[in-house]
């Protein structure tokens, strides 16, 4: 992004305006988590910061073992892990309906696991609503086919790159798959010492799990009608459960074209004086 | 905090003598220091601002009393949950400065504010005897020292516009000199550092309890959800008035930080505590003769990522 001020631009109007603050006079005040290149960025896009917007949800998950020796999905875990997001998630995205919002940029979604409690964890998502200052040139609206906000998880550089490329996000989809991969056998350990092998089973595991998660992904996407998912992200992360205890969770933002060209200006070579 | 007096005859009031001679002396001669990288410096100079220099506010608070006698527990039926809660319901404009019999942990949050405000106050002090209108690049720490005492410092670059217009007091940014251009540059100005805060506590009923236990299979803990949820809430209330507060039209937040512990009030019970700081940077609009809005350009650096 490149400023255009005068080469000793001086900012006298700044000055008046602070000179000029009183307490309590009205503004049509927002508050947002960008930063100032997002801002920029996103007010550039056609869309004005409403708010910032939050859900969380404080969540007991269950507990399941799985047997020693057997690969499977802990599907109690799995869907605690569903049901405790979609709580956030909704509330956060009821938050924004209540502000009149098209949509809610830059949104982060987290967990964390409680020192106080061990099967408690808060999850949380936060982002910017954001309201457009007009419909799609293709007409219709900027909210997703259930009359919701859209969410999207890109930042607000990837969210300007996609809409001037033509294509709008529709919501985040997310599939998660919590997996107990299985230990392997005595007689089988101890055959693989000092052997370079592949142990199959986990191999497997790992597909397997990952597979699950990414097809849930792609089924809430069918369900928006997206285009596609752009941004996917898989992550796994055991939390709390031991090593044998996984999460796969696949996350990325669901997106739909505005028109049939996708055209993006050339961009410029530049030689940054930074060395990083 | 008054009647003590330092060796040096300080009384705590404005400046520590030894500040007051440094701002006097770096008043004087010609020497600038700054915090700023050279991208910063760039970025000030396209702003039309220039360095004045280094200012700093630091306060040592002892926090020995954090208030809270009881366990909030508030003994009226029928009435929702909301009420089980210390300090104001959610929508209510002020969050713990409300002085209610079930805000127990008003003189902590009293004591954080003082520290913060008295930090961020003594670097404008200094920024303002050094003849500046602003002090960018904060920033705003807080270290728990042994005992119950804590430090809370403010540590930033002054700088001074290389215009007639003079603001009424230095406003503060946490914003780095590059991002002050942009703002500048599409016609927003920072106003100063802001935060909110909000700490509550919340009983652990019976409810509460039952979800814990190990039993309990996949299931939200409500209780702990609407504590969490309410001190946020308060957070983000108190922050918007500080917005308003001060006459600016927008907040751009830089942090959110929350925080739950567990705390005993007598045998066999513990109940919840939740607290939430919100910081951010205060923007105001002001008109900008030519339209200048900031252009994007589609750049691709040639710089390879790793």
């Amino acid at each position: 992004m490149t400023v255009q001020t005068q080469p000793s631009g001086v900012p006298d109007d700044a000055m008046r305006r602070l000179a000029q603050m009183r307490p309590g006079q009205p503004t049509s005040l927002f508050t947002s988590d960008l930063s100032v290149n997002e801002f920029l960025l996103v007010r550039e896009a056609g869309f004005r910061p409403l708010g910032l917007v939050l859900g969380s949800s404080i969540y007991h998950v269950g507990i399941q073992f799985g047997r020693w020796s057997q690969n499977r999905e802990l599907d109690q875990l799995s869907q605690a892990m569903y049901h405790a997001r979609e709580l956030a998630m909704t509330r956060m995205e009821a938050e924004a309906d209540a502000l009149g919002a098209d949509g809610i940029v830059g949104v982060r979604l987290d967990i964390e696991f409680k020192e106080f409690g061990s099967e408690l964890a808060e999850f949380i998502a936060i982002g910017t609503a954001v309201k457009a200052d007009a419909p799609p040139d293709s007409g219709g609206t900027w909210r997703n086919k259930h009359n919701q906000p859209f969410t999207s998880d890109l930042s607000g550089q990837d969210f300007w790159t996609l809409i001037q490329a033509g294509y709008a996000p529709l919501g985040m989809t997310m599939g998660t798959c919590v997996y107990h991969i299985a230990h392997q056998r005595f007689w089988q350990a101890m055959g693989n010492i000092g052997q370079n092998v592949e142990i199959p089973q986990y191999t497997e595991a790992l597909y397997d799990a990952r597979e699950l998660a990414m097809s849930r992904m792609q089924a809430e996407a069918e369900q928006l009608g997206a285009e596609g998912i752009v941004g996917v992200q898989m992550l796994s992360n055991s939390h709390r459960w031991g090593g044998h205890t996984t999460e796969f969770f696949a996350i990325g933002t669901a997106v739909r074209p505005l028109r049939a060209d996708h055209v993006i200006a050339k961009p410029q070579l530049v030689l940054p004086l930074t060395d990083r | 905090m008054t009647g003590n007096v330092t060796v040096d005859g300080w009384d705590g009031r404005g400046l520590p003598p030894v500040a007051r001679a440094r701002v006097e002396r770096a008043a004087a001669d010609g020497v600038r220091t700054s915090l700023l990288s050279a991208d910063g410096l760039a970025g000030l100079e396209v702003a039309g601002f220039e360095v004045v220099g280094e200012v700093l506010g630091t306060t040592v608070m002892q926090i020995g009393w954090s208030g809270w006698g009881g366990c909030g527990w508030q003994p009226v039926w029928g009435v929702s949950n909301r009420g089980f809660l210390g300090g104001p319901r959610p929508g209510e404009p002020a969050t713990v400065t409300r002085p209610t019999r079930w805000s127990g942990y008003e003189p902590y949050a009293k004591a954080i504010r003082h520290g913060r405000d008295t930090a961020l106050g003594r670097m404008r002090q200094e920024a303002a005897a050094l003849g500046a209108d602003g002090v960018v690049g904060v920033r705003l720490t807080e270290e728990r020292m042994e005992g119950q005492k804590r430090e809370f410092m403010a540590l930033g670059t002054a700088v001074r516009s290389r215009g007639r217009q003079r603001p009424e007091r230095p406003f503060t940014t946490d914003l780095a000199a590059q991002d002050l251009a942009k703002l500048l540059g599409a016609g927003w100005v920072p106003a100063g550092i802001i935060y909110g805060l909000s700490i509550a506590v919340r009983h652990d009923d019976w409810r509460t309890n039952t979800a814990l236990s190990p039993f309990a299979g996949n299931i939200e803990v409500a209780g702990y959800t609407e504590l969490i949820t309410h001190v946020r809430a308060a957070a983000r209330n108190d922050f918007a008035a500080q917005v308003a507060r001060l006459g600016a039209d927008a907040a751009l937040m830089t942090g959110l930080r929350s925080r739950m512990w567990k705390v005993e009030v007598g045998e066999n019970h513990t109940d919840h505590a939740a607290e939430c700081i919100v910081t951010g940077n205060a923007i105001a609009k002001f008109k900008i003769e030519r339209k200048s809005t900031p252009s994007s350009l589609t750049i691709l650096p040639l710089r390879s990522m790793r």
